[in-house]
């Protein structure tokens, strides 16, 4: 490598080659090794707890009553840990290691990569505590409460980001490579998602400013976001939509830019595609968030623009699949040989297949089909098993013996982990495609006198069952591919050298002249006439230009990714037509608020939408489709994305107080069949009282009309009251004794439960008279 | 220059000077058909937009909603909307199979929640509804009454998601389902033994 530089060097502007110019520097490896050890164990951990809540979907008793283990709570665990743990550390593993030689220098403070390395594993492990006790703020991959978001917003910014822009700012290579732009977007696009994802007011500090005391530890972590209903949708799913395109993808492209070239020992198919496609990408992927919010209260004017943004992002996206792909050409005997690369090629293939579904699904008339099911789950998965999951092997095997300056301990284990790894994703999709097509059949299906033709919703759930044991064993195979991955990398490690090699590379200080191409407009070879102009932009030396430029660079990232942001959220927060106000819906009562956040806290919404869509099937099915305005003090919102049970949004009112109450405690008490796992620990554990009259104040202060309730702890009083005349009335209905319910958490829930979606019926002389009910 | 082995494509293949640690890339023209998707895909999109929104050619989603509402509407429930509510409104149902099946499919999705899925009873929750034990029950206008307005008790809610015409269905469906005796639990069977519901004269019609 040290002659790599030395030759690039020699390369170079022709000033240099005396050697006395040049300047010597280290690249600091061990915090790669870090990030790549935390990647494989992060990995396990993800894959693992994905395991074990598969096995809950398919026999809930897993769960064991235990709140900690229930699946509402550790479903966000399994992604976060695949998304932030798994992959984060796994690109986290890639930068550092190839921004460092693409860059000819040792990242710029070894103490910001340490306090990266250490805060995002703190990060992590404060998120796995704190998931499993339901301290969460329910928005789908945002889900940490506002401490452990403030840390993430430092760690990533000023730790990474700063790090890492003061590395490229003090490079020895003159232009900045097609993954260093990947990297750029990433960080930038990240922050922005994540900021603006994140602006809540915790419930806890506000109480302390006004009476300068915390009523609970608990309240201290919960907090409300500044966002409500339609607007909290649209800007969980723009953050949402774009984690996948931020987090997921860019960083894996460069990742892909970098490694597989490598690998394969093949120059890179197409620098003008890779201009084009990256650029298209960044501008084009914010804009399509709103492709999750299809038929729902969103306006259907947003709907439209993710919809049309996803189908112009398809080739976009296939840029960076066919530069992977085709810098294999002149390679394709290795790949036979050569379990990397077949790694690579896998990932590379399966980033094709999940970008062309994608567009494909949000489509709408395709998304009324696919969407609440599983087959969004089974697109999940085909892109992180098998883009992220399988992109992140092969760099680890291809990196981590140069790490450990050694070879990999066994190539016949690592073949293995492929097929184990392949055989386990196939498994896996093909199984739950199976089940999201067959469940989104079924939910629409009308018979001969024009009712739904499987009413019954547990009807669509059991008919999944062998399909989910499918993906159990799916997971299962994709597990044990990862534990023999890490086995075999373990033993690699062992086989390191007693001491590591510093090696010393050499390259001169960063020249500050241009690079004009000789050659200029000759090479305008595209085979189209749209091609030919095309390749007369990017001939241009304007791009050159702006590779040398890592600011400048950054600066026209942001631009691209702001438009189609500000295009998207400006007008949902300024117009008022977006969301029509509907005069008898009210603030939920101080009980109802403490239900909801208990609903919020066990992650319901992981199960359970609560929208419903402008079709007959949905209305036939669970009442009128849900209005903008009915979701105005909805902080935050919980629409879902998934129907593992029935949607909720007018569950108000259907069942009584003592239906709700058995179910809690075991839903096959009222239906044998049903997946849902129990909930004993609501029906033991107690309201706290005293943190009910700081939640009601913190939704007054983000604009809830409470009125009288807001004095002299009137709220607390409203909330007894309330909780003893459910208590009560479940007594009356068969139900326990109120004197042991009526402090309890289910009444709270239950009281949420039966308020959901019922003040649109009301008319207005009742809405009225309830007051402040 | 070059540290790759040269082979047929990629001597055709123009390599760019410059070198990342080791990795260069080729001057490759984007593939034609890359160019022509994409710009499709920008022509679909002008176009979707200015036939959905710009145009009165499509209707919003809610007013598709409201159009095929009517429509299923009329499909479902055809003469019984016109009939006056009454007992001879559900004898209607009670002799029709279609609107049978109909309250059949309401009874599943929403009743057999307490009800269980043969109107067998649910301890603690709903009656046997299959015996011929009845409470507050004593017409087929009884049944229609409780399930639009809730028992008298409050043990049962009122479905007022329900128009007249499903509510109608539904009573003659759970008027059917008496004398088919499903074994529930014991609890759940109680009440007065009432004389029997009135029949539909379609069937005796068919049989002459």
């Amino acid at each position: 490598m040290a002659e790599t530089a030395q030759a690039t060097a020699d390369n170079g502007a022709g000033n240099h080659q005396d050697t006395n110019g040049l300047e010597a520097f280290v690249y600091d490896d061990k915090i790669v090794r870090q990030f790549a050890w935390a990647t494989v164990i992060w990995g396990i951990v993800a894959f693992l707890v994905g395991v074990i809540i598969a096995i809950q979907l398919a026999y809930p008793e897993a769960g064991f009553g235990i709140s900690f283990l229930s699946f509402g709570r550790l479903r966000p665990l399994h992604t976060n840990a695949a998304i932030f743990a798994f992959a984060g550390n796994g690109i986290f593993a890639a930068i550092y290691y190839s921004t460092q030689r693409l860059c000819k220098c040792r990242m710029y403070s070894d103490l910001l990569s340490k306090l990266h390395f250490w805060g995002w594993q703190l990060i992590i492990v404060s998120a796995a505590l704190t998931l499993p006790l339901g301290i969460t703020q329910s928005k789908e991959y945002a889900e940490l409460e506002w401490p452990i978001d403030i840390a993430i917003a430092v760690v990533w910014l000023v730790f990474f980001g700063g790090n890492f822009l003061m590395t490229l700012i003090h490079r020895r290579e003159r232009h900045i490579y097609v993954a260093l732009w990947f990297y750029i977007a990433t960080i930038v696009t990240v922050t922005m998602l994540h900021v603006f994802n994140n602006l809540w007011l915790p419930a806890g500090l506000v109480y302390l400013f006004q009476h300068g005391e915390m009523p609970s530890a608990e309240l201290a972590l919960k907090s409300y976001p500044i966002y409500a209903g339609v607007q909290d949708a649209l800007m969980q799913w723009w953050y949402g939509h774009n984690a996948v395109a931020f987090f997921l993808t860019t960083p894996f492209l460069g990742l892909m830019y970098y490694y597989l070239p490598k690998a394969a020992e093949r120059p890179v198919f197409s620098y003008k595609l890779s201009i084009i496609h990256f650029w298209s990408l960044v501008f084009i992927y914010i804009w399509a968030g709103p492709h999750h919010l299809h038929y729902t209260a969103l306006p259907e004017w947003a709907s439209t623009l993710g919809m049309v943004f996803s189908v112009m992002l398809w080739m976009p996206s296939w840029g960076g699949m066919i530069n992977g792909l085709l810098t294999l050409r002149g390679a394709w005997d290795r790949v036979a040989s050569d379990p990397i690369l077949k790694f690579f090629v896998v990932g590379v293939t399966f980033y094709g297949m999940s970008t062309f579904e994608g567009p494909l699904l949000s489509v709408k008339a395709v998304n009324s089909l696919s969407h609440y099911t599983d087959w969004t789950i089974a697109h999940v998965h085909s892109g992180t098993l098998g883009w992220n999951g399988f992109m992140t092997f092969g760099m680890l095997y291809w990196m981590m013996p140069r790490l450990f300056q050694t070879k990999l301990w066994s190539k016949k284990l690592c073949a293995m982990h492929f097929w184990f790894g392949t055989i386990g994703m196939v498994l896996y999709i093909l199984a739950i495609y199976s089940a999201g097509i067959t469940q989104g059949l079924m939910w629409r299906a009308f018979d001969e006198s024009g009712r739904l033709t499987y009413p019954a919703f547990i009807e669509t759930v059991t008919v999944l069952l062998p399909m989910y044991w499918i993906r159990v064993v799916g997971g299962l195979l994709y597990l044990t591919g990862a534990l023999i991955g890490a086995y075999n990398l373990f033993r690699t490690w062992k086989t390191r050298p007693e001491k590591y090699e510093e090696v010393v590379h050499y390259a001169p200080a960063l020249s500050k002249g241009p690079i004009v191409d000789p050659k200029g407009k000759e090479r305008l070879h595209a085979n189209t006439a749209l091609g030919v102009a095309g390749d007369k932009v990017l001939q241009g030396n304007w791009h050159r230009a702006l590779e040398r430029k890592p600011v400048k660079f950054t600066f026209w990232v942001i631009v691209a990714v702001a438009i189609g942001s500000l295009v998207e959220a400006i007008p949902m927060f300024l117009v008022s037509s977006n969301v029509p106000t509907i005069s008898t819906v009210e603030p939920y009562t101080p009980l109802e608020l403490a239900g909801r956040d208990i609903y919020v806290s066990e992650g319901c919404y992981n199960c359970h939408s609560q929208m419903i869509r402008p079709f007959l099937w949905e209305t036939m099915r669970y009442g009128e489709y849900s209005k903008p305005g009915e979701f105005v003090y909805d902080r935050p919102f919980q629409w879902g994305s998934r129907r593992i049970g029935p949607d909720l949004a007018r569950e108000g009112g259907l069942r009584d107080h003592n239906w709700h109450y058995r179910h809690f405690k075991n839903p096959k008490d009222v239906n044998d069949k049903s997946i849902m796992p129990r909930y004993p620990w609501l029906l033991e554990n107690t309201i706290n009282f005293d943190e009910i009259q700081p939640r009601v104040d913190s939704m007054a202060l983000l604009g809830a009309p409470y009125g009288e309730l807001l004095l002299d702890n009137n709220a607390v009083k409203h909330a007894q009251e309330q909780a003893f005349d459910i208590a009560y009335e479940l007594q009356e209905l068969g139900g326990p004794s109120y004197e042991e319910t009526m402090d309890k958490k289910v009444i709270a829930l239950i009281a949420y439960l039966q308020r959901l979606g019922t003040d649109i019926k009301k008319s207005e002389p009742e809405a009225a008279a309830a007051g402040g009910e | 220059m070059s540290e790759y082995s040269n082979n047929d494509q990629s001597q055709q293949d123009e390599l760019l000077d410059h070198n990342y640690d080791g990795i260069q890339e080729y001057d490759n023209p984007i593939p034609g058909w890359w160019h022509l998707i994409f710009l499709g895909s920008m022509i679909f999109a002008v176009c979707y937009t200015v036939v959905f929104h710009l145009t009165p050619i499509v209707p919003s989603q809610q007013e598709r909603w409201a159009n095929s509402l009517a429509a299923a509407e009329e499909a479902q429930f055809g003469p019984l909307k016109g009939m006056p509510l009454g007992q001879d409104k559900i004898l209607a149902v009670m002799g029709n199979e279609k609107w049978m099946s109909a309250g059949s499919s309401i009874f599943k999705g929403t009743c057999a929640v307490c009800h269980g899925d043969q109107g067998q009873g649910i301890e603690g929750l709903g009656l046997n509804l299959t015996d011929d034990k009845y409470v507050n029950i004593n017409s087929l206008m009884d049944i229609y009454n409780i399930v639009k307005n809730g028992s008298p008790n409050k043990k049962m809610p009122p479905q007022a998601q329900f128009g007249e015409n499903e509510i109608a269905m539904v009573a003659g469906y759970v008027a059917s389902l008496r004398g088919e005796n499903v074994p529930g639990p014991e609890s759940q069977m109680i009440g007065e033994v009432i004389p029997p519901f009135p029949q539909p004269e379609v069937s005796s019609e068919s049989d002459g």
